[in-house]
């Protein structure tokens, strides 16, 4: 009788201990892994999200000396990953636009001056990003691995690096801003 | 449905795009395996040049060892440390202001929490009410920072914690750099301790003193958000920073800024606590401060939780079998 391939499939910490000396078992962590990111990404970042994920594993093969190999799964690794990614391209994209802003002294511009709030806003509707586009950025990474990415507490303090004590707290700070912000216009 | 509105808000507003298609797949997985093999090249290009650098270097050693460069007691090669300079003393600032500017500065002057031990250990009893309990999960436990940085957790007891030291099982985090920077920040006023307790540069600032910026309406109130999490990050670093006079004060100059703080003389049990109240929104917090160290004592979350600190400084290795309440680095 054939083995299962889920019974011999080795946990994604000994699949990227593999991949240190040779990088293309690294794939076998993108065939796993893959789906998730990519949804997660284009969630939150629209069409620009594919490139995300792409980069997501591009930037995880070359960090996988840091991930901690005693972990069976790499998932909130990865969406760590890509959560910082979103952060910090899109933090690159508000610089420009706030330069050019500046130059054309463009008085009227869209106030949504995250560039993420405002691909957000596409994705989810105006509204829902409104509210979370006003969230410390830090708040909103923490619930939207938590609500939208299916994370545990302790998962996404695995992905955003923090204590779980810590998402805790920001979690239910951001539940509670975003409950006291739509209260009067959404939910009654 | 979900008794939390804003969780199943946020559920119907989760966009649900469709599942990649083969040929970003496709794409994707090719572009990850031309990056692995072009670091696989890089790698071997690179151990050569690493050879052949360490030749160079072993070479040049030698060359560099001159007798005007006298040879340690070891024999090898004495290193030329360039002295430290020396730095001025961080100005203390004036002991007058509120209760809280005159406890950082009080705060400021203690220095003998880091004479013994290696760590200060924090034990957090919490008792929660309402639907607020987060899943059921334990909410409180037993917080270990290293004064090399490293931070341990255990939610259940000190031997728990004790293994998991012993494992090696740190958390991932970056509590000790902002730490770091919180506690560089002592010496400075209240409105430069704000900045560097809310320490989120994707944060649009709002001006410490000021309503919301002029512009279109805000869902959210900018400056009450900064406020929360001044509140929350201040919170938090001073149960973390416990055994750091530093950062202590740098977090009680920060919640001087809040608006609508309020401080007021108290006692918990024998020991006398600063209460420092703050309505964060429809919640109203509030945390007592040893009056004399400024260590947190009990913490009040709304009508939802109260947590009691115990705080301690330990050797690392060998946790002491239980910490008594009272417990305040007095």
């Amino acid at each position: 009788m054939p083995i299962s391939r889920t019974a011999a499939r080795l946990g994604d910490g000994a699949v990227i201990a593999a991949s240190g000396r040779d990088p293309a078992r690294f794939a076998e962590v993108f065939d796993r892994h893959w789906p998730r990111v990519f949804r997660y990404c284009v969630s939150r970042a629209g069409a620009g999200g594919e490139d995300i994920a792409a980069e997501t594993f591009r930037v995880a093969l070359d960090r996988r000396a840091s991930f901690d190999c005693s972990r069976e799964d790499a998932g909130p690794w990865l969406l760590g990953i890509a959560t910082n990614l979103m952060r910090h391209r899109h933090r690159s994209e508000a610089r420009r636009t706030h330069a050019l802003r500046r130059l054309h002294q463009d008085e009227q511009a869209d106030h949504v001056d995250d560039a993420l709030d405002r691909i957000e806003a596409e994705a989810a509707g105006a509204r829902a990003a409104e509210a979370l586009g006003q969230l410390p950025a830090v708040y909103r990474d923490a619930l939207l691995l938590h609500v939208w990415a299916e994370l545990s507490y302790g998962e996404v303090a695995e992905a955003m690096q923090v204590s779980v004590g810590t998402v805790r707290s920001r979690i239910h700070r951001a539940r509670t801003f975003l409950r006291r912000a739509l209260t009067e216009e959404i939910l009654t | 449905m979900n008794q939390d509105p804003e969780i199943d808000w946020l559920l119907e507003h989760r966009p649900d795009p469709a599942a990649p298609s083969p040929i970003a797949t496709e794409l994707a997985r090719a572009a990850l395996l031309a990056h692995g093999a072009k670091q696989k090249n890089r790698r071997r290009a690179g151990r050569l040049a690493t050879g052949m650098l360490v030749a160079a270097c072993v070479a040049g050693a030698v060359l560099i060892i001159r007798p005007d460069h006298p040879a340690s007691e070891h024999g090898g090669p004495r290193l030329a440390i360039a002295p430290r300079s020396a730095s001025p003393s961080a100005p203390v600032p004036s002991h007058r202001g509120t209760p809280l500017v005159r406890l950082a500065a009080d705060v400021r002057r203690l220095r003998f929490h880091r004479q013994t031990g290696n760590a200060t250990l924090v034990v957090r009893y919490t008792v929660l009410a309402g639907h607020h309990s987060i899943h059921g999960e334990v909410y409180g436990g037993y917080d270990l920072y290293t004064d090399s940085g490293h931070y341990y957790w255990a939610p259940d007891s000190l031997a728990q914690l004790q293994r998991v030291v012993r494992d090696g099982l740190r958390e991932p985090g970056d509590e000790a750099r902002a730490l770091r920077r919180i506690a560089a920040a002592a010496g400075k006023s209240p409105a430069q301790a704000r900045r560097a307790v809310l320490g989120d540069p994707d944060l649009p600032a709002a001006a410490p003193n000021a309503k919301n910026a002029p512009g279109p309406p805000q869902i959210i109130d900018v400056r009450a958000r900064d406020d929360s999490v001044v509140w929350l990050n201040a919170t938090q670093a001073l149960a973390a920073g416990a055994g750091r006079p530093n950062v202590r004060a740098a977090c009680i100059k920060a919640l001087d800024t809040l608006h609508g703080v309020r401080e007021q003389a108290d006692r918990i049990g024998k020991a006398r606590a600063l209460r420092v109240s703050y309505p964060d929104g429809s919640e109203h917090v509030a945390i007592w401060l040893d009056a004399r160290t400024g260590v947190p004592i009990q913490e009040r979350d709304g009508d939802n939780s109260t947590t009691s600190y115990a705080v301690e400084r330990v050797n690392a290795h060998h946790l002491p079998a239980r910490v008594s309440i009272h417990a305040h680095l007095r």
